[in-house]
């Protein structure tokens, strides 16, 4: 499976957001709150933080 | 008959006497037979007749109630779960039936009726199909997980048509590795803490026998040290080739000596393992590679010991479609805009989304792909990018987000956040 990518994204009004692009093309632009659960899995993309564990995707940062 | 003044001349005649009259003024209590009492049959001294009673207890079985119609009568103890309701129109004026209140079914979308991503069938683990319900298919092997529809009259309980049900097939499973597990989740750790709980669905496979190993897990949050994962394996349940509802009855661990966290308080999940290989021992009771067909419908996780009648956690339909939309919503426009917003300089523009209710936390923003969106204002120009700003949380709140494209924007104008086509679109997800 192919692997999401990472990349911090800054704004000089808006702050910081997380962009992922994902397997199926899609994207996702994730706040950096550590109640968003997209978040946790790019921090700790090894912990079952939420069901189910998605242990083929690991974060991959660039 | 002597009196009490008689002089006593001839004892043994006396009492002849006096017992005779005894015996005549009690004649009626002679008689009778097994079983019966008397009864008095006028006012005056010492009128009875033996009767036999019509007034025996109806009573014959455990759990049953004495009623009365125009005798007295017994109304049989109802079903497990059931409770007892007034009715006029039964012949005690009393009637069982199964218990259909809102709230007690912890978990959202049990019955599969919303389908806001329009999944059809996923083999991506950790995809969310039905609201609510996502699955883990990781290890070797080849499993998927697909919506199916029921045939109208089909649906496994009387009396509740449902649309809906999940189907998660696995084959070439490995006996080490393999793990499929269909699931869902209760916001909050703290729910059914230290209760004992009874979790309840109806299933049925394709062929033979295969087992559900039924899992509850606790997650206990993020901020500050909360405490780790908590798997705990509950029980298995045979499935046949027929609908069946199958429960199972827990007690949730307590939070004694635990930490939930800080800045979200996590969550108590449900795992139905459908295929586990021995990696998973441990967490389905050796269930063990299975390879089968497994169709899953009415998802209930309830306080008590018995699993009560079928009902979702809101009880309406739009009831349930808000409580899925705290954690997932999406707006799909082929031809509208979809909200407006102002240019902040050549090429971003700012948007305050409307939300018609808080989402759980400040949700991921994802697009089915930036080329599916157009900024359009002076200029129509194509996105590059979408990025999230926050907000969505809060009550009467908006969810910002800004856009970029690669120029011709004017700093101040309004623009217009515009789909391009029949693919586009925007999903906010608030998931746990």
């Amino acid at each position: 499976m192919t692997q999401p990518i990472y990349e911090i994204i800054e704004h000089e009004l808006f702050g910081r957001s997380l962009r992922r692009t994902n397997a199926d093309g899609s994207v996702s632009s994730i706040p950096m709150d550590e109640a968003n659960s997209d978040y946790q899995r790019y921090l700790n993309p090894e912990a079952e933080q939420s069901t189910p564990i998605v242990k083929d995707e690991p974060a991959a940062k660039k | 008959m002597p009196t009490s003044t008689s002089l006593v001349t001839n004892l043994p005649a006396d009492f002849n006497t006096f017992g005779q009259a005894v015996d005549t003024s009690m004649a009626q209590l002679k008689g009778g037979t097994t079983g019966q009492v008397l009864s008095k049959t006028s006012a005056t001294d010492m009128a009875f007749t033996w009767v036999t009673p019509t007034d025996q207890t109806p009573l014959t079985t455990k759990g049953d109630l004495f009623t009365f119609t125009t005798v007295d009568a017994r109304l049989a103890v109802g079903n497990n779960g059931e409770t007892l309701v007034a009715d006029s129109s039964t012949s005690t004026g009393l009637r069982y039936q199964g218990n259909f209140a809102a709230g007690k079914n912890k978990i959202i979308n049990g019955n599969f009726y919303f389908n806001q991503r329009q999944f059809t069938t996923t083999t991506t683990s950790g995809a969310y199909g039905f609201d609510r319900f996502p699955w883990s298919g990781s290890g070797s092997g080849t499993q998927s997980y697909s919506a199916q529809t029921f045939t109208a009259g089909t649906a496994p309980v009387a009396g509740y048509e449902s649309p809906n049900f999940a189907r998660i097939t696995t084959s070439s499973q490995n006996a080490t590795d393999s793990r499929v597990d269909f699931d869902t989740s209760i916001e909050d750790v703290r729910s059914f803490a230290g209760e004992t709980t009874t979790i309840s669905f109806w299933a049925k496979a394709a062929s033979g026998t295969p087992k559900v190993a039924v899992e509850i897990v606790q997650v206990f949050g993020s901020g500050g040290s909360p405490s780790a994962f908590n798997p705990v394996y509950v029980a298995q349940v045979t499935l046949s080739t027929s609908w069946a509802r199958y429960s199972v009855t827990t007690t949730v661990p307590s939070l004694s000596g635990k930490t939930v966290g800080t800045t979200t308080p996590g969550y108590l999940g449900l795992n139905l393992w459908v295929s586990a290989g021995s990696t998973y021992n441990s967490r389905t009771g050796s269930l063990g590679a299975q390879n089968n067909t497994f169709d899953f419908w009415g998802v209930q996780w309830e306080a008590g010991s018995v699993a009560t009648a079928f009902q979702t956690a809101t009880g309406t339909i739009q009831g349930e479609l808000a409580a899925c939309q705290r954690y997932y919503r999406q707006i799909k426009s082929q031809y509208g805009y979809i909200v407006s917003g102002t240019n902040t300089n050549t090429t971003d523009t700012t948007f305050a989304l409307p939300m018609p209710s808080p989402m759980r936390t400040a949700p991921t923003l994802t697009v089915s792909a930036n080329s599916d969106f157009q900024v359009i204002g002076a200029t129509n120009q194509t996105i590059t990018g979408f990025n999230s700003i926050g907000g969505g949380k809060n009550a009467g709140c908006v969810f910002d987000f800004y856009t970029t494209v690669g120029s011709g924007l004017t700093a101040g104008y309004s623009s217009m956040l515009y789909p391009s086509g029949a693919n586009a679109n925007f999903m906010l997800s608030a998931e746990l």
